[in-house]
């Protein structure tokens, strides 16, 4: 709570540097590019609440820009799911796997 | 993941009907569990007891798992083979002796469907049964591609782009979540490895991105956490956002941000980065539950459990709030309003986590991007 009303109390002063947050890009791709720790042009989304966060447009937007950057497939693959999540999704842009072993 | 394969062929009639056939390389694993109507019906059998399962949506995704831990699965790998009719009568026999000894006959049962949640159909006789499953058969048959795991080999050892969308979430998890509004699988990063054999090694995903909705949360069930909105704001933001179960229609709960049970979510979630949605959404203020206290005044932390919540009481903060509408103009992250900028700020540092994208739409250009 202490921690909490720090961090509120800090980022809601007046001498908070917004422009430094607004522009602070997270340099994934590059950085990826010239490493061996991770494998390129892969991203997951998991949901962090109670469910229906809005998973699936987020994943349709990241479809996208990697479509738009490769202009070639993606492969989607969506878990855990039932019908009729992410129905959204399936586009001509990529193709669409739905799989998923041993019913993990 | 399971497969039911009457929803399936639903699914695919709607696609058809929107783009005129079925598009990129859909392939469906022979080894992907089945979920039947009879499975359906057995869950609602269970819940018409009142004997738990409360958190169940109805689809039979909870008696599905329970074969496998029974050792009683279906693959699509039976329904392909040339014995399908016998295996799957065997299941049948199986679900009717079940149902049975809770006093109901299991043609007469009826189950939710794709096509109609709310009237349903009836499980019907075993032929009929048995028939429904074949017309889908039939249909699915030419998806089911027994080299996935080479396809997946190949493409994950490429440079094709990958990405991985996990239903469900965190607050759902079987270990983690709030039972019984408890899924019955993984639903973290760390179940695309599990699912994949291995090929894939979740570690190695670039970017392990979590999703949650940023003004407020919603909740689908019977779990109470200790803090809430007044009735009006969560009446308007359930109409605005629409929102209701989408497999059941239910009423999600309208909450307010709970600190305590979002960080407990990174703690045990596979994430690295934060994507955070609905920020169009407009309050004059955003409450937050900052922190729980104990009955002694002690900062208590979330644990997912209803006993211990119901004696938690909510620290609540007020933050100011922001114009949805100015939110949802903004192309750029210097566009959205101060306010909506200090809230995701906010939210990345209690969390710990690097904002990646924040959403301030429905349509697909609706968002911004912190990403180079």
């Amino acid at each position: 709570m202490t921690e909490v009303i720090k961090i509120i109390d800090n980022i809601y002063s007046p001498q908070y540097d917004l422009l430094s947050f607004v522009e602070n890009k997270i340099d994934f791709s590059p950085s990826i590019l010239n490493s061996t720790e991770s494998r390129p042009n892969s991203i997951s989304f998991e949901g962090a609440g109670f469910g229906d966060e809005g998973k699936g447009l987020t994943a349709l937007r990241a479809i996208s820009e990697y479509y738009n950057k490769h202009k070639k497939t993606v492969v989607y693959r969506r878990t855990n799911c039932t019908a009729p999540a992410s129905d959204r999704n399936i586009t001509r842009r990529c193709n669409f796997n739905c799989w998923q072993r041993n019913g993990i | 993941m399971v497969f039911n394969p009457t929803d399936a062929v639903t699914e695919i009639d709607y696609i058809v009907d929107i783009v005129g056939s079925v598009p990129g390389n859909f392939m469906i694993d022979p080894n992907i569990p089945l979920s039947l109507d009879t499975h359906r019906a057995w869950e609602n059998v269970i819940n018409s007891w009142h004997l738990g399962y409360y958190g169940s949506t109805g689809r039979g995704i909870s008696t599905s798992y329970s074969d496998e831990i029974l050792r009683l699965k279906l693959t699509m790998s039976d329904l392909i083979s040339a014995e399908w009719k016998g295996k799957l009568g065997y299941h049948y026999d199986i679900t009717k002796k079940q149902t049975g000894s809770f006093g109901f006959k299991l043609e007469d049962i009826k189950v939710a469907t794709l096509k109609d949640p709310v009237k349903g159909i009836k499980v019907g006789s075993k032929k009929d049964f048995l028939d429904r499953v074949g017309e889908c058969r039939k249909i699915l048959l030419k998806y089911v591609n027994k080299s996935l795991d080479e396809y997946l080999y190949k493409e994950w050892n490429s440079e094709t782009p990958f990405v991985f969308e996990g239903a469900q979430a965190i607050g759902l998890h079987p270990k983690h979540g709030l039972y019984p509004d408890v899924t019955s699988s993984e639903v973290r990063a760390r179940g695309i490895q599990d699912s994949t054999e291995g090929i894939v090694d979740y570690k190695k995903i670039a970017a392990k991105v979590g999703v949650l909705k940023g003004p407020y949360i919603s909740s689908v069930g019977s779990r109470t956490l200790p803090g809430e909105f007044d009735i009006r704001t969560e009446i308007q933001v359930r109409n605005v956002f629409g929102e209701y179960g989408k497999s059941t229609g239910r009423s999600r709960g309208i909450l307010p941000p709970d600190i305590p049970a979002l960080k407990h979510f990174r703690n045990v979630g596979d994430f690295e980065y934060l994507a955070v949605t609905h920020m169009d959404a407009s309050f004059p203020s955003i409450p937050i539950v900052a922190g729980y206290k104990d009955s002694n005044k002690n900062n208590v932390r979330y644990r997912p459990y209803q006993w211990y919540l119901d004696f938690v009481h909510p620290e609540i903060i007020s933050l100011p709030g922001w114009d949805g509408n100015t939110a949802r103009k903004a192309k750029n992250a210097n566009e959205l309003p101060e306010n909506a900028l200090r809230f995701l700020a906010f939210i990345s540092e209690v969390l710990n986590v690097k904002l990646a994208y924040a959403s301030t739409g429905p349509s697909l250009q609706d968002y911004i991007s912190w990403v180079k």
